[in-house]
């Protein structure tokens, strides 16, 4: 075997997020992260436009980040309130490092 | 607390939307949790933290709800679950790391770590297509408030499957069309289908036959258009095929009345005295009888009950009847065994009002 005729697959680009090679996503239809489609999303809108002719979302969207953070707020404490209740004591506690975190994320 | 998996679920409980043409609607949602691989790059570990936090905004959020991890159930139950259209052939087979969610009413469940980190189902008696996944979504916003989910500007959710991104939204409906299928029009009326968007499946999805009279429909693709236009795509070919199926009914009984009841009457007698039965020559046979009682030939028997027992002749829930494994060739006994029993019943019934 002569090095360097053949194509490695490793000499393609790989995603961060899950390791899929490019070359593993040629001729199939499945990703392995969310960030695949951020690091192939040429040969993605490609694939995608071959199996469903449209390559652009219309309608629905998650919540936007302000309204994100009200009703999550809103959902954590409402489930630290029933924690305390139930005297769930270890849930509580992480419950609260939740609120913490999405405080300081977003607060 | 909580509801019984082991219950009927809703749409093949309820009589509370009957149909002639329509057995049932379906939809099922998939969605990914932003940021981490999708079940099929996660390992064990990661598994377990993506069940704990779908899990722990299930309990809060809808705290009335049955969570099952897949793999403390037996390979039987999971088979059930399956015939039963809870669950799919993948979570069946692929349990592991994977959770079910039961709602108290039997109308929704989700899968989460299957192919999707979640899979949203909704399951309702008859043909409900018309808003009815609204319903859906107040679910996944309900799991929402907890989890981001992951969620590209061009390609919209982001899903394992890139037949599936976009809304993720597969909305489908069981068909039983016997009139189509008993004139042999059927296999052309499906192959030269005039609308592209939507596709046909067997009775148990992808790759399962479509040589019976029971057939999926659903939107063949996911990106392009809003959830409204994907349902209303499903919603016109539906409605196509029912006015087809309808008027080849009404053909039927006009211009071979004489050979429609022969073949009826013969697959109830079949059915009230056979001792072995395959699934299919089962299956067959309760289609026809199934037309019959909607043409108001067989008024004793309901085409809900006809419905239940489409599925309880399936090879599990024999097994789970029999409460012990059977061969194929025992079940072909059990089955038969089951059949007549049930016939007899709704005889009896009828005969005592
Ligand atoms: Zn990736």
């Amino acid at each position: 075997m002569q090095f360097g005729l053949q194509h490695s697959p490793y000499s393609y680009p790989r995603c961060p997020g899950c390791g899929l090679h490019e070359a593993e996503l040629r001729g199939s239809t499945h990703v392995g992260c969310p960030l695949c489609y951020e690091t192939f999303p040429e040969l993605i809108g490609t694939i995608v436009w071959e199996h469903q002719r449209s390559a652009v979302h219309h309608g629905r969207v998650p919540y936007s980040p302000e309204v994100r953070f009200h009703i999550r707020r809103e959902a954590y404490l409402n489930a630290l309130e029933k924690a305390r209740l139930d005297n769930q004591q270890e849930e509580v506690k992480f419950l609260t490092d939740l609120l913490q975190l999405l405080d300081s994320h977003y607060g | 607390m909580g509801s019984n998996p082991l219950q009927q679920p809703y749409w093949l409980r309820s009589d509370d939307a009957p149909h002639d043409v329509v057995l049932s609607t379906r939809y099922r949602l998939a969605r990914n949790l932003h940021g981490v691989p999708f079940p099929s790059r996660a390992d064990a570990a990661l598994r377990e933290v993506i069940l704990d936090r779908v899990g722990r905004a299930f309990r809060y959020e809808l705290p009335h709800w049955r969570l099952v991890r897949a793999d403390q159930v037996s390979p039987l139950m999971r088979e059930v679950f399956f015939e039963k259209h809870l669950i799919s052939s993948q979570l069946k087979d692929h349990p592991d790391g994977s959770m079910i969610c039961f709602s108290p009413e039997g109308r929704f469940s989700v899968m989460v770590n299957e192919e999707d980190h979640l899979r949203f189902q909704f399951l309702l008696p008859g043909f409900q297509l018309r808003d009815s996944w609204r319903e859906l979504l107040e679910v996944e916003s309900r799991i929402e408030r907890w989890v981001d989910f992951a969620f590209h500007e061009q390609f919209g959710y982001l899903t394992s499957c890139l037949t599936n991104v976009g809304t993720g939204l597969r909305a489908s409906v069981m068909l039983h069309l016997p009139a189509l299928s008993w004139t042999g029009s059927l296999p052309s009326t499906i192959n030269l289908w005039p609308d592209q968007a939507v596709e046909f499946r067997g009775l148990f999805g992808e790759g399962s036959s479509m040589n019976e009279s029971f057939l999926q429909l659903s939107n063949k693709t996911t990106l392009g258009a809003d959830l409204e236009t994907f349902n209303h795509r499903v919603l016109q070919s539906a409605e196509k095929l029912i006015m087809m199926e309808r008027r080849s009914r009404e053909q039927l009984l006009s211009r071979h009345r004489l050979q429609l009841e022969d073949t009826i009457f013969r697959a109830l007698a079949t059915l009230g005295a056979a001792r072995i039965m395959t699934s299919s020559e089962a299956t067959a046979h309760l289609s026809m009888v199934r037309l019959g009682a909607c043409l108001g030939l067989l008024n004793q028997f309901p085409p809900m009950t006809l419905l239940r027992l489409l599925v309880g002749i399936r090879p599990a829930h024999l097994q789970l009847e029999a409460q012990r494994p059977l061969d194929p060739d025992e079940r072909d006994e059990w089955r038969a065994t089951y059949i007549r029993s049930q016939i007899e019943h709704l005889v009896e019934d009828k005969s005592d009002g």
